[in-house]
C-alpha cells in the first residue's frame, strides 16, 4: 500500500504493509519539496490540470519503483469544503446540512462520515467531511491515465486522527502552510470540525508586526475554541495545539508556543521503519490513512475508544470507484495467487512425470526371465528325481556297510552260518529291530557273549540280541542273533 | 466466497489475464490428476515387478540349489527304458565274477513305485561273491538293495537277494 500527502509545499510518500495481527509495517518514507496543490490555486482548463496530476502519479511511481499499486491519498484540510460535526437521525439530515452550509446542491460534493458518535441514547452526531466533486474527479482521472488505482482520498485530520489510536480525548490541531491554515477540533463525544484561517498563514503573519501577527493569532484561536465550545457543548481549557507546520513559524510566536502541544509519535502498532521518533507527528497524516482497514472499536483497540463512538473510513472517492478498486484488488490477488499455483502445479507436473519415466523403468531383465523360462520347464523332473533319491535312500538296506561292521567285530573261532540282511516285506513294522538275522558257530559259547559285546559298540546297529543257541549236529554250537537298524550315516 | 466471486464476476470475465490464468489453472489440474494416476499406477506396476524379480530369483536360487543334488549324486534314476541295459550290466557283473547264477526274476509288487525290484541268485567262492557284492552297481544307475540272504552251502557262498532298480 502507497499513501501521498499532498501539501501546499511538500509532498510526502510511504509504503507499507497492514500485517494481518492489525501491525502496519512502514517499509518505505520519502518526500518531494514539490508541490502538486498549486493547480488548485489557479484552476485552468480541466485537461491541463489532469496532466499536471498525472504528473504526479508518474512521480510516485518513478520514486517507488511501482508500476501498478493501489493508491491512498490524503489532501489537506483546508481544500474540502466542509469538515463539520453536527446531530442528526438519517441520512437525509447530512446531504440537507451539507446544502445548508454550502449553498450549493448536494451533487456538487462527495462526502464521507468518517466518526459517528452517540454520546446520549436519543442523540447521535456524524462528522461529514465533503469535498468539491471536481477536484475529485480530476484526480481519478489522472490517476487513470497513469494506471494507477486510486484506493481512498481522506483529508488530513481523520487520517491523523486514526494515526495517534487514541479516540477518548480532545484535541485541536493546526495546520500550517505557506498561504493556507486550517484549525482543526476533535473531541470523542461530538466528533471532528475545521475552522479554515488563512489569516495564520506563513505568508500572512510574515507580513504583520510581531504583535499584529500575535493578536491575529490570539483572535483566531479564541474564535476557534468559541466555535468548538459552541460545537462539543463541553470542553476543557487550554487545550494544547498539535503544531502541524513549519516549526520556524511556531518557534516565532509565543502565542503558539504557549499552547504547543507534546510531540506525538506513533502508537505500538506502527513499525516506525526510518522514521525517526522525534519527526513521527510530521507523518501521521500520511501514515494513518492506511489504517483504514483497522476496527477500532474491536480487540486490543477497545481501550482508546469510547463505545459509543465508531471510527470509519474517510474515503469521500465515489462508489464506483471504490468498487472498481475492489474489483482490481480482487483481480490482482486471484492474478498472484493463481500464478502461485500455476507454478506449483507445473512443478508438481514435472515431478510427477519425472516419478513416472524412474518407476516405469523397471522392467524384469531378459536373461532372469529366460532362467525362469528354463527353471519352469525342469523344476518338476528335478523334485521328481530328488524325490526318487530320497525315496532310494529310504528303502535302501545297505547291507555291504552292514557285512562289512559283522565281519570286523567277528572274533577269531567264530563263524557264520547264515545272514539275512533286511526284508521281503518292506512294511512290516519290526523291519528296523530286525535289520540283520545271523547264525553264527563256534567250538565255545563265550564267544558268542564276546561278539556281541563288539557289535553293541558300533553305532551302525541299535540292538544285538540272542534269540536262541543250540548245537550243530557236529556238535559244534550255534547262535541266533537278531540285530537293530542304527544310525546309517555314521 | 462464493458470494464474493458472483459480486465480481462480470467485471472478472471481461478480462482476458484472468480468463488465461484460470484456463492454464484446469489444464494444470487435469494435467496433474491424469499424471497423478498414472504415476499410482507407474508405483503398483514397479512394486510388482520387483515382487515378480524378487519370486524369479528366489526361485532360481532353489532351483540351482537342487539341480546341484541332482548333478553331484554319484547314482541317479535311469530312465525306464534302461532297466535292460542295467540288468545286462549286472548280470555280467556276476558273470566276470566267476558265480553261478541260479535264477534271476520279476519281482516287481503292485506297491512298489519309481522302480523295478528284481530277485536275483547264485553261488560261488565266498571272496567272488564278497567281490561281486561290493561293486554291485551299473554305471551310475540308481540301485538299492532291499534285501539279502547269505548262506554257506557246501563250502560255497549262496547268495539270495532282491534289488530295485530306481526309475525317473
Amino acid at each position: 500500500m502507497i499513501s501521498v500527502y499532498l501539501q501546499p509545499d511538500i509532498t510526502q510518500i510511504v509504503r507499507g504493509r497492514l500485517r494481518k495481527d492489525r501491525t502496519l509495517d512502514i517499509q518505505y518514507s520519502g518526500m518531494f519539496s514539490q508541490s502538486y496543490l498549486q493547480i488548485f490555486d489557479k484552476p485552468s482548463n480541466d485537461e491541463e490540470m489532469v496532466d499536471d496530476l498525472a504528473r504526479l502519479f508518474y512521480d510516485v511511481k518513478e520514486m517507488t519503483a511501482v508500476k501498478r499499486e493501489e493508491l491512498y491519498l490524503v489532501l489537506p484540510d483546508y481544500l474540502f469544503t466542509m469538515v463539520d460535526c453536527f446531530r442528526y437521525e438519517n441520512d437525509a439530515d447530512i446531504a440537507k446540512h451539507i446544502v445548508n452550509a454550502t449553498g450549493k446542491k448536494i451533487e456538487d460534493f462527495y462526502y464521507a462520515t468518517p466518526i459517528i458518535t452517540k454520546p446520549e441514547p436519543v442523540e447521535q452526531l456524524v462528522t461529514v467531511c465533503a469535498i468539491d466533486r471536481k477536484i475529485v474527479d480530476l484526480f481519478i482521472m489522472a490517476a487513470d491515465m497513469e494506471h494507477i488505482q486510486l484506493n481512498s482520498i481522506e483529508p488530513a485530520s481523520i487520517a491523523f486522527l486514526r494515526c495517534t489510536g487514541k479516540f477518548n480525548k480532545e484535541e485541536f490541531v493546526f495546520q500550517g502552510f505557506t498561504r493556507q491554515a486550517t484549525l482543526i477540533g476533535y473531541s470523542s463525544i461530538a466528533g471532528l470540525f475545521k475552522m479554515d484561517t488563512p489569516e495564520l498563514s506563513m505568508e500572512n503573519l510574515g507580513k504583520l508586526e510581531k504583535e499584529e501577527a500575535e493578536n491575529v493569532i490570539h483572535k483566531a484561536l479564541i474564535g476557534f475554541e468559541n466555535t468548538a465550545l459552541s460545537t462539543f457543548r463541553f470542553m476543557n481549557q487550554d487545550i494544547p495545539y498539535v503544531q502541524l507546520a513549519n516549526p520556524m513559524v511556531i518557534q516565532s510566536f509565543s502565542t503558539f508556543q504557549e499552547r504547543l502541544a507534546e510531540r506525538k509519535r506513533f502508537p505500538e502498532f506502527i513499525q516506525s521503519g526510518d522514521i525517526e521518533e522525534s519527526e513521527q507527528q510530521d507523518w501521521m497524516c500520511v501514515v494513518g490513512t492506511l489504517l483504514q482497514q483497522i476496527n477500532f472499536s474491536n480487540g486490543s483497540f477497545a481501550d482508546g475508544i469510547d463505545s459509543y463512538e465508531h471510527i470509519l473510513s474517510g474515503n469521500i472517492l465515489p462508489d464506483n470507484v471504490q468498487q472498481n478498486t475492489k474489483t482490481y484488488q480482487f483481480t490482482q490477488k486471484l492474478i498472484r495467487n493463481s500464478r502461485i499455483a500455476i507454478v506449483l502445479l507445473f512443478i508438481t507436473t514435472l515431478i510427477e512425470s519425472i516419478g513416472i519415466l524412474f518407476l516405469s523403468s523397471a522392467t524384469i531383465p531378459a536373461g532372469l526371465k529366460e532362467d525362469y523360462k528354463v527353471g519352469q520347464q525342469t523344476i518338476e523332473d528335478i523334485n521328481q528325481e530328488i524325490s526318487v533319491i530320497q525315496l532310494e535312500q529310504k528303502e535302501h538296506e545297505y547291507p555291504m556297510e552292514a557285512l562289512s561292521s559283522l565281519v570286523q567285530a567277528k572274533p577269531a573261532g567264530l563263524g557264520f552260518v547264515s545272514l539275512n540282511i533286511g526284508s521281503n516285506e518292506n512294511k512290516a513294522k519290526d523291519a528296523d529291530s530286525k535289520w540283520i538275522k545271523l547264525k553264527v558257530i563256534a567250538a565255545d559259547p563265550l564267544m558268542f557273549q564276546d561278539y556281541m559285546s563288539g557289535l553293541s559298540g558300533d553305532g551302525l546297529f541299535s540292538s544285538v540280541a540272542v534269540t536262541q543257541i543250540g548245537s550243530d549236529s557236529s556238535g559244534l554250537k550255534t547262535a541266533d542273533i537278531v540285530i537293530g537298524k542304527g544310525n546309517i550315516a555314521q | 466466497m462464493k458470494e464474493k466471486i458472483m459480486e465480481y464476476l462480470p467485471n472478472l470475465v471481461r478480462q482476458k489475464k484472468i480468463i488465461a490464468h484460470i484456463f492454464m489453472l484446469i489444464v494444470l489440474i487435469f494435467t496433474v490428476s491424469f499424471a497423478t494416476s498414472h504415476l499410482l499406477i507407474a508405483y503398483h506396476d514397479k512394486q510388482k515387478t520387483e515382487s515378480e524379480i524378487a519370486n524369479m530369483q528366489s526361485f532360481l536360487k532353489e532351483w540351482k540349489e537342487k539341480s546341484n543334488v541332482i548333478n553331484t549324486a554319484s547314482m541317479r534314476p535311469v530312465d525306464p527304458k534302461q532297466l535292460d541295459m542295467v540288468q545286462t550290466e549286472i548280470l555280467f557283473n556276476i558273470q566276470t565274477n566267476h558265480l553261478n547264477l541260479v535264477s534271476l526274476k520279476d519281482a516287481q509288487k503292485t506297491n512298489q513305485i519309481n522302480g523295478h525290484v528284481f530277485a536275483v541268485e547264485f553261488t560261488g567262492p565266498y571272496d567272488n561273491a564278497i567281490q561281486c557284492l561290493q561293486n554291485f552297481r551299473a554305471k551310475d544307475a540308481l540301485i538299492g538293495i532291499q534285501h539279502l540272504n547269505l548262506e554257506m552251502q557246501n563250502g560255497m557262498m549262496h547268495v539270495k537277494m532282491s534289488y530295485k532298480i530306481y526309475t525317473k
